[in-house]
This record gives structure tokens, sequence and C-alpha cells, in this order.
């Protein structure tokens, strides 16, 4: 079994790849959802000594962030201390791609169907409108609703619901190229779960 | 304050450590984790003194002591040979104490059968007709040497058992268990008519009221039974009131007569409706804490919890004030043994927002 501990917003896409890249089925691996994302798993150490005392493969994938709240470098030293002052074994992945600061918004950006790289053109030049005439009112980048103005986009009128309750169908390779190598490295640690 | 436990070989229990004990201990855990045995090695270890409690701890379970056999329910496995360990360290003068209990074998006999012209003695397998029990209880305060105490419990037959005192006078804590069943709490009559003497009824009353607004007094009549006045023509007998005023009693009833000692319950919201659950918290930490009593309290109930975790970041009444007196442990099987898992207030009430599953 194994259990991953991922920012709020990563879950979907982490459930789609462990579906779609990994071809597990949803009774093989658990997800749980921290709103708090570093904050609230450098709080719960017991818990994942729990899980892996149970035998459980315990994996994170938690945003880098942007500087100055994070970045890469902060939140990769303050979970190596983490295992370290708590005696935890378990391997880590940083979104966008365990080198950059950055969150999933910019991997999303780079895994969308290439077929509809118009509608981010598109998209740009509606923020570079806005940069332009930023009053001081305007709080920009809004990466996502880039995100989020992508999916709304390719939705059908009669399938918003889904859209609503943060569906992004990250298994509807219509939206998505959930095989785009901007991915390998995330997939390579998620397959050494099984591995080892 | 007891600081931290170590059992052995009781009930359920093979082993098992509890460390960094605080003033309210929640004990969570799937069903057949040894919640409840956990809280009953703690009250065995406080009422060592009376080796007769025994028969209390049984009796919570529906189990009786009327034979010699029923004496092996409090071994692990059901096995003599698996002796009792029960170890705690108090805060209070930096009390260390033992309570160690193992049969007696003198003037035992082996359950044995014949198999063709061998003899075959299960007495390895701890099975052997024990009709007595040694208790010791061994301790140590600060700057003291350790000393010992015996006691014994016998099956003298016809159902009968004879319990000895302890050979020294031993250091106890005064406890007291509220089980998970809403029952008549033992002494309730006796208990109540001491808050009425020294005027303490007047709180436990507005207390009360929090699950049943119409109560306006409560009495001991003739010396032997509880009757509340709801405001109608009668008073009413307490067992005919609804469960939620009846198990808030209990447990107030406890914390007050346990000052400076230790109450113990078995799964808190039994017979509460979850409207006033926040409520029965307040009263219970304030009462708790306003006492000097120590709580371990069972439970494997979310709501409970939840309601717990909003109640300590209350802004008013100062509930924050109790956040650092408050410990959670996960007990789960690992391995064929049990592990307990601590949570202060911060890891616990992350836990309880984030969905994480610490029950």
């Amino acid at each position: 079994m194994i259990r991953a501990y991922v920012e709020g917003n990563d879950k979907m896409l982490i459930q789609a790849l462990f579906i779609v890249r990994l071809g597990l089925d949803s009774s093989e691996f658990i997800i749980e959802e921290l709103g708090g994302g570093l904050s609230s798993l450098l709080k719960l150490p017991q818990k994942l000594k729990e899980n892996i005392d149970s035998g459980e493969k315990v994996v994170v994938i938690l945003d880098s962030d942007n500087p100055p709240h994070a970045g890469f470098i902060q939140v990769r030293d303050s979970l190596n201390s983490f295992k370290v002052d708590n005696n935890l074994e378990f391997d880590y992945f940083l979104l966008p791609n365990h080198n950059d600061d950055g969150n999933l918004e910019n991997l999303l950006e780079l895994i969308i169907n290439d077929s509809h790289e118009a509608l981010f053109s598109c998209f740009d030049e509606y923020v570079n409108c806005l940069t332009q005439n930023n009053t001081g009112h305007f709080h920009l980048p809004v990466k996502k609703t880039k995100i989020y103005a992508y999916v709304d986009t390719l939705t059908p009128i009669n399938q918003k619901k889904a859209l609503k309750n943060g569906n992004y169908q990250f298994e509807n390779s219509h939206y998505w190229n959930l095989q785009s190598p901007q991915l390998n490295g995330l997939v390579e640690l998620l397959k050494r779960q099984l591995e080892e | 304050m007891i600081t931290s436990l170590k059992i052995e070989n009781f009930r359920a229990i093979k082993d098992l450590k509890l460390d960094d004990l605080g003033r309210v201990n929640l004990l969570l855990g799937k069903n057949n984790t040894s919640k409840t045995s956990i809280l009953e090695a703690v009250f065995l270890l406080c009422a060592a003194g009376t080796p007769e409690i025994i028969h209390r701890v049984h009796l919570w379970r529906d189990l009786t002591l009327t034979t010699e056999d029923d004496l092996k329910f409090i071994f692990h496995n059901l096995n003599y040979n698996n002796k009792i360990k029960i170890e705690a360290e108090n805060s209070k003068n930096n009390l260390y104490t033992i309570l160690q209990i193992s049969p007696n074998t003198k003037g035992t006999t082996s359950n044995a059968s014949i198999e063709g012209n061998t003899t075959i003695s299960d007495s390895t397998s701890g099975n052997q007709n024990v009709k007595s029990l040694d208790v010791k209880f061994s301790w140590k305060e600060r700057h003291s040497k350790l000393q010992s105490s015996s006691a014994n419990i016998t099956h003298t037959g016809n159902n009968n058992f004879h319990f000895t005192n302890h050979t020294k006078k031993i250091p106890s804590i005064h406890a007291v268990m509220v089980a998970s069943r809403i029952n008549y709490a033992p002494n309730l009559e006796k208990r109540l008519e001491k808050l009425i003497i020294s005027k303490q009824i007047d709180e436990i009353i507005s207390i009360l009221k929090t699950v049943d607004e119409r109560i306006i007094d409560i009495s001991v009549l003739s010396g032997r039974m509880v009757f509340v006045d709801l405001g109608i023509e009668n008073l009413v007998p307490l067992n005919l009131v609804g469960d939620g005023m009846r198990r808030l009693f209990n447990i107030l009833l406890a914390i007050y007569d346990a000052e400076d000692g230790i109450v113990i319950i078995d799964e808190i919201e039994n017979g509460f409706h979850h409207s006033v659950l926040k409520k029965i918290w307040i009263a219970v930490l304030e009462t708790s804490k306003r006492f000097n009593v120590q709580l371990f309290i069972a439970t494997h109930n979310l709501e409970t919890l939840k309601c717990l975790n909003s109640v300590l970041q209350l802004e008013n009444n100062n509930m924050s004030s109790h956040q650092k007196d408050v410990r959670s442990y996960t007990i789960r099987m690992i391995n064929e043994g049990l592990t307990s898992y601590k949570y202060d207030f911060d890891s616990f009430s992350t836990a309880i927002e984030e969905n994480i599953e610490i029950r």
C-alpha cells in the first residue's frame, strides 16, 4: 500500500498518475490531502511513523512554492530535517519539477494537450492587457485562474458541475498529456515506491 | 499526576508504553486495541492497595469473580505464565510505582492428562489450577529506597474469595472510573451527600442544565435513592431521567470526588446528543482543572474529537489555556503487538482539521 501525502490541490493529478502511468487500482494507494501543505505535514510525524510501522510506503508531494513564502531549497531543507529529527524514511517530490520554485500550476502549464496551446496564448494576451492597465488593484499573476480557464473552456456546459467540484479531468487526454516527459521525474519517484 | 505508564501482560496487552502523559489524555484506536484495558490498568495501579479491586474491574466487563478460573481473565492470553506488571512514573514526589500480579503456585496442581503411559503436564502453558494470586506493589519516592508490599487474593471455595491486606501502607492515588455503560455509579448516594454538605451541589446543577435546563434540584432521599426535581409535580428518580443527564452527573461526580486524583472515562460520548458535546467538554475541562484531576478518556467518536478541538480554540473562557494539558494517544496493532502514537494539541488539532485518521 502506498500512502501519499499531497498538497490539497495536487490530489487529482497524483491520483490520475497512479492510475494512468502506474496502472494501479484505487485500492492500492491512499492519498491524504493536506490543505495546510508543508506546515501541516511537519506537525504529523507520528502519523507518518504509524504508516511506516504498518508497512505502508509513504511518499510526500508538495509544492515548492515561491519565495519569500518558501521555495524549493527551503521546503527541501525543512523536509530533510523533518525526516532526520523524527527518524522517518520516505521519498518526496516538490512540484513543479523537484528543482525549481513553483507549484502545481507551473507543472500543469507544461502538460496540456498541445492542440489547445492557442488557449494559453489568448490567456497570456489577457494577462498582458491586465498588466498594462493595472491601476494597482489587480493582483497578478493569476496562474490558478489560467488553469481553471483552460479546463473551463474545454468543458461542455453539461459537464461543468464536475469542474466546480475541482475535477480537472486529468485522465482525459483531450485535456492533458499524462505521458508528457515533464512528468517523468514525478512518475519515476512514484514507481520507486512499488519496487522497494 | 501520572507522567508515564508501562503495561505488560494485562488482558490483551502484551507490552505497551505511554510516555509524556498530560493532565488530559485521550486514548484513540479501532475496536480491540485495548483502550479499555489501558483504563483498567490505570485503575488497578491506582487502587492497588485494595486487591479486591480486581473484582470491580471484572464487573465492568460483565465478568464475575466466582471460581478460581475467573482469576486468569486479567492475564494476557489467559495464561498465568504472563505475569502482570504495570509501572508508572508520577510527577508528585517523583513517585515511581510498580504493580505486579502473579499466580501463587504454592500448593497448586497442574492440569495433566494421561496418554498411554505418559503423563503430560501443561504447566508450561500457564494453565495450572491456580487458586491464589500474589499482588506485589513496589514504590520509590525521590531520594528514598525502593519499598515493597504484598497482598493476596485466594479462592476459598463456594464462590468465595479472601482478600488479604497489604503488609505495608502503600501510596495510592484516588481514582474513579466512569464505565462506558450509563448506570448507577457506585456509592452514588454517599458521594452526592458529600456534595450537598459541602454546598457544591448548586455548581453541579448549573452544569447539568447543559443537557436539561429544567433541572432545579437533585437530592438523596432516606439515604437510599437519588431524585431529581424537574419542576413537575413529583420528584423523579435519577434512573428515570435521560441518559445524557445521568452520564454527565456520573462524570461530574467522579471529578468532584477525585480531587488531586484521576478520573477514567470510557467512551465519553455515550449518552450525549451531539449538540451538547461542546458544553460537556467545557464542563469536563474546567472542573477537572479546578480539582486538579488527571483524565484518561477513551473514545473513537470523531464528532467528540472535533468538538474538543474547537472548544480548545475558543477564546472566551480562556479555553485555549487547556491546550498544553492535552495529549492524544492512538493505539494501533503493529506486527501483532500494540504501539502508541502520541499527539500533542498542535498535532491533534492538525490531524482533526486535515481529516487525518487518528482514531
